[in-house]
């Protein structure tokens, strides 16, 4: 396991106890999902409550140079065939070797995106899931 | 277009193989395990895709150990982006890997996207070089 992968095990099992704390539960990850590793948490109610952490490696200035993970945190909520999403931060930057020393500033931020969510109503589902109908079952009905 | 692509793959897997979607909401460890054999049967014969980022071109041409998700549905870059929800957004995905579920011996799904529009599977011990149908990246065009 590289120490990338050991990072994400281990910011899975900080983070789970920072959502645990508000009611939220662990839905997955961290799992690449299309070059950006991500782990998701989310909490069942009137309107179903997510708070998505990603990590994306950014290209390297040099050949030599670290790499370097960016962060964004999204927030979201759904209900039926209705939701919203956004990207509540996305301005961490950490090397792979900085990894193991997130910042106390990073974990505010992720319990600010529970906020955000928190205060998420129905009437901020103002997109709609696509598709609603198949087609066999749009011409049954 | 790509509404159309979606829907049809719902189609087929829903009406046609009667394999249920996955809720949104559903976590990771509560989706079906399948074999790879019965994916490609549910998805009759068709591939799985993994959108790339340029800079992790050859990046898994030895294969993965990581835990992947996956879709069978083509999209544009900029529909990737939409309908998959994906991190990152200003970073198109401007490659893809075509894969083999019959080669993969463990997958997890579908599930619709959350907070996305899209349909996919998890593979949760990423997958051999076997699986690369094509044994490299594709560019999108």
């Amino acid at each position: 396991m590289s120490p990338r992968d050991e990072f994400f095990e281990s910011f899975r099992d900080l983070l789970s106890k920072e959502f645990h704390a508000r009611g939220f539960a662990f839905l997955g990850g961290p799992s690449d999902r299309h070059g950006a590793w991500e782990l998701s948490f989310g909490r069942t109610g009137v309107i179903n409550l997510y708070v998505i952490i990603a990590g994306i490696p950014r290209r390297r200035q040099t050949n030599t140079g670290p790499e370097v993970i960016t962060f964004e945190i999204v927030v979201g909520a759904d209900h039926e065939d209705r939701f919203t999403r956004r990207i509540v931060d996305r301005g961490f930057d950490f090397t792979e070797n900085q990894l193991q020393f997130v910042s106390g500033s990073f974990l505010r931020a992720v319990s600010e995106a529970m906020n955000i969510a928190e205060r998420l109503t129905i009437d901020d589902l103002t997109d709609r899931y696509l598709p609603p109908h198949s087609p066999t079952r749009s011409t049954r009905q | 277009m790509t509404w159309l692509a979606t829907v049809l793959d719902q189609e087929m897997l829903e009406t046609i193989r009667k394999v249920s979607i996955a809720d949104r909401s559903t976590p990771d460890a509560a989706l079906p395990i399948k074999t790879g054999t019965d994916v490609a049967t549910e998805l009759g014969g068709r591939y799985l895709l993994r959108y790339v980022l340029k800079d992790q071109v050859g990046t898994f041409m030895g294969g993965s150990t990581r835990s992947h998700w996956v879709t069978p549905t083509p999209y544009t870059s900029r529909d990737a982006t939409a309908f998959l929800a994906l991190p990152a957004p200003n970073r198109l995905r401007r490659f893809v890997m075509v894969l083999n579920p019959a080669e993969i011996p463990r997958i997890l799904g579908p599930r619709w996207v959350r907070l996305g529009q899209g349909i996919e599977y998890l593979l949760p011990n990423g997958f051999p070089t076997t699986a690369l149908v094509s044994g490299w990246e594709l560019e999108l065009r």
